[in-house]
């Protein structure tokens, strides 16, 4: 749906907005109850025309005036009739012209003005007719002649616009050309230029065609154009356009052709006179067929309000329901930032006691080693083999727990050293390592080539490389072996590689080996605290 | 040389780590006089001669632990430094704690080293041995004249 009211990117597909059932039916019933009323009325004897007393004009002009005045008014009240049918007919069509160009200003469906503004032209010449008709216009032709023929040619204008402007509507939606403001304007010009061009030669044409024959069977021919149009329209162009463009008005259309049939039939088949019975009939539905698009635009105009009001109120939903979503995202947010303000709060009370506690720990630590080894050689004389060894043992549990307690202090560490990010000559790193971890001791460490240059944290890297060596040389069963270093670039990663020939670790234990304090060898065979690939695990990780 | 024997101010509140200087001294045959210290406020009635103390005598140097109850060493250090008779004092800093911030602090005090009891190797031998050498080789002033 859209309330563009420019026209130029009208719809191409508009929305589907057929009338329900429940509703249409009782519609086409009411109108056709409307329409038979009058063939009803005047089966039960009821006579509609109001063709006036007959009068001699002779005797009348002996009369007084006011009897004079009393009894033209009476002959007259056929033409007051008319004139009131016709205007209100015309009336009629002009709110509908009115109300077609605010359909288009609330929904841009060009198709409702084309056929508004066809109603409001036939509107026109039945203004004309009428207007000629009671004499307020001059026209040439004799008036017994004008007055039938106009209405004839209205009749035929009216199905004509109808009908054939349905159809050109449809055929240009075929050729998927959009149905815009040209085609507006170009409908409009051919019915008011066809109008006017009607009226004109109402007006000047000296001799008129005769349109009554009261003697026929077909009494006014003229009328079974338009009735037979109006049946086609009725059954198939109307139908049709609705299908393609469903809303009140094209359905109001369709209605309408039912009072157009009947008015035909009144007109073709009834009236022998002006203002009998079939005549006025025939007038009165003709007015009632105007009324029809009329109620349908006026309907369709309480359904967009309705619908606007509904998109209100779901709008209106849909923001309770944004907000409240929003909210409850913001306080979801409030909560994460919480819980992450304690978890880091939290890692930074277990950094700092595992500090306080590695350092606390240590002096006395410090102290009881002084002493062990105060009494081993203040009492060296004093003491059995026995006591001597032991004293020996305790000093190396202290170093031990010496050892275990700097490494938790390295540990706690691992993870939140701020890391900084510099270039680092991966060669000289290892070249480094190979100078502090195998100078002293019997083995080899072959560096591999393609060690680069990258942009990374030095300390970390470097501390991972040496517990990984370290862990080689240490956990090897002989006192010599191999170590093999090597460096393999892969995309925006490095992968490094540190291998020995020594014993290695058992497939079960691989996940095992990173855990803390986890060591392979027996406490006494091999010192080591068993954090060296927690640690690398850590730092990796982090 | 026949001027008197530096003395040594020994401020520290764990006896094990003071039985260590002391012990340290006597192995390496440092006859220096030790003056024993709990705390700061202990260390600046001895410099002072208040309390319980007979003042020290210059010329003397200080070694300072840091963690120590009632008066910690840096705030013993201000307090040194404050007082005009004392200010020229020369300290060394021995203490556990590795902590830039400890370091930083001592420096500003203008300590003539920061020593860590960790790195001194046993019985407090290197530090010994630095000592003797520090004081056979560096002139102190003996008396200041206010």
């Amino acid at each position: 749906m859209t309330t563009n009211p420019s026209g130029d990117d009208s719809l191409l597909d508009p929305p589907d907005r057929k009338i329900e059932q429940n509703v249409s039916i009782p519609i086409f019933v009411v109108t056709v109850l409307v329409c038979i009323t009058p063939f009803l009325l005047g089966l039960a004897g009821v006579d509609l025309g109001t063709q006036g007393p007959t009068v001699d004009l002779v005797e009348l002009s002996e009369r007084s005036p006011a009897e004079i005045t009393d009894t033209l008014f009476q002959k007259l009240s056929g033409s007051f009739t008319h004139t009131l049918l016709e205007w209100s007919a015309f009336c009629a069509a002009v709110f509908v012209g009115l109300l077609s160009f605010m359909h288009f200003r609330l929904r841009g469906d060009v198709v409702t003005p084309v056929i508004g503004f066809a109603l409001f032209s036939a509107g026109c010449v039945d203004a004309f007719h009428t207007l000629a008709a009671d004499r307020l216009i001059e026209a040439v032709a004799p008036i017994t002649d004008l007055i039938p023929f106009t209405w004839a040619i209205s009749r035929v204008f009216v199905a004509s616009i109808l009908v054939f402007g349905s159809l050109l509507v449809m055929f240009y939606r075929k050729d998927n050309r959009k149905l815009g403001f040209p085609f507006f304007i170009t409908m409009s010009a051919i019915t008011g230029v066809t109008a006017y061009l009607i009226i004109h030669y109402c007006a000047v044409s000296e001799k008129l065609p005769k349109t009554m024959f009261p003697d026929s069977l077909i009494t006014r021919p003229w009328d079974v154009g338009p009735l037979l149009m109006f049946v086609v329209g009725g059954l198939y162009v109307f139908p049709k356009l609705y299908r393609s463009h469903a809303n009140a008005f094209t359905f109001a259309l369709v209605v309408s052709a039912i009072p157009g049939i009947a008015t035909g039939l009144h007109m073709a088949f009834g009236s022998t006179a002006l203002f009998d019975h079939h005549f006025n009939a025939a007038h009165f539905l003709k007015m009632f067929s105007y009324l029809i698009p009329l109620i349908g635009l006026m309907l369709d105009y309480v359904k967009t309000y309705d619908e606007t009001k509904l998109a209100q109120v779901a709008a209106e939903k849909a923001t309770v329901v944004a907000e409240n979503a929003r909210e409850e995202l913001n306080e979801r947010a409030i909560e994460l930032q919480r819980t992450n303000m304690d978890l880091f709060n939290r890692n930074k009370e277990l950094d700092e006691f595992a500090y306080i506690a590695s350092h606390d720990l240590k002096a006395p630590l410090r102290g009881i080693d002084n002493l062990a080894l105060w009494i081993a050689e203040d009492a060296e004389e004093l003491l059995p083999e026995d006591s001597k060894k032991h004293l020996t043992q305790l000093r190396q549990r202290i170093n031990r727990l010496e050892y275990l307690l700097n490494d938790l202090l390295a540990y706690s560490r691992a993870g939140h050293q701020e890391a900084r990010v510099e270039e680092v000559d991966t060669l000289a790193l290892v070249e480094e390592i190979k100078q502090l971890l195998t100078e002293s001791n019997n083995f080899e460490l072959k560096i591999g080539s393609a060690f680069p240059i990258i942009n990374t944290s030095m300390a970390p890297l470097k501390q991972v490389l040496m517990n990984l060596v370290s862990n080689a040389v240490k956990h090897h069963d002989r006192e010599d072996g191999k170590i093999t270093l090597t460096a393999n670039p892969n995309g925006s990663f490095v992968h490094f590689s540190v291998e020995d020939d020594g014993p290695g670790i058992p497939e079960e234990f691989h996940e095992k080996v990173f855990g803390m304090f986890q060591s392979l060898n027996a406490r006494d065979k091999v010192e080591g605290s068993g954090m060296g690939l927690a640690i690398v695990k850590r730092m990796i990780e982090s | 040389m026949d001027l008197p024997a530096v003395r040594i101010l020994l401020v520290d509140d764990d006896d094990v780590d003071r039985e260590a200087v002391v012990r340290g001294l006597k192995k390496m045959k440092v006859s220096n006089p030790v003056t024993i210290a709990e705390d700061g406020m202990s260390a600046l009635e001895a410099l002072r001669g208040e309390g319980e103390y007979t003042k020290l005598q210059r010329p003397n140097i200080v070694l300072l632990d840091l963690n120590m109850p009632r008066m910690n060493g840096i705030e013993f250090l201000q307090e040194l430094r404050r007082d005009a008779r004392f200010k020229d004092t020369v300290v060394f800093v021995l203490t556990t704690s590795d902590s830039e911030r400890d370091k930083v602090a001592a420096y500003d005090l203008n300590v003539a080293g920061y020593i860590l009891k960790s790195n001194v190797g046993d019985d407090f031998i290197k530090l010994v041995t630095m000592l003797d050498s520090y004081w056979r080789i560096v002139e102190l002033p003996h008396e200041k004249v206010i």
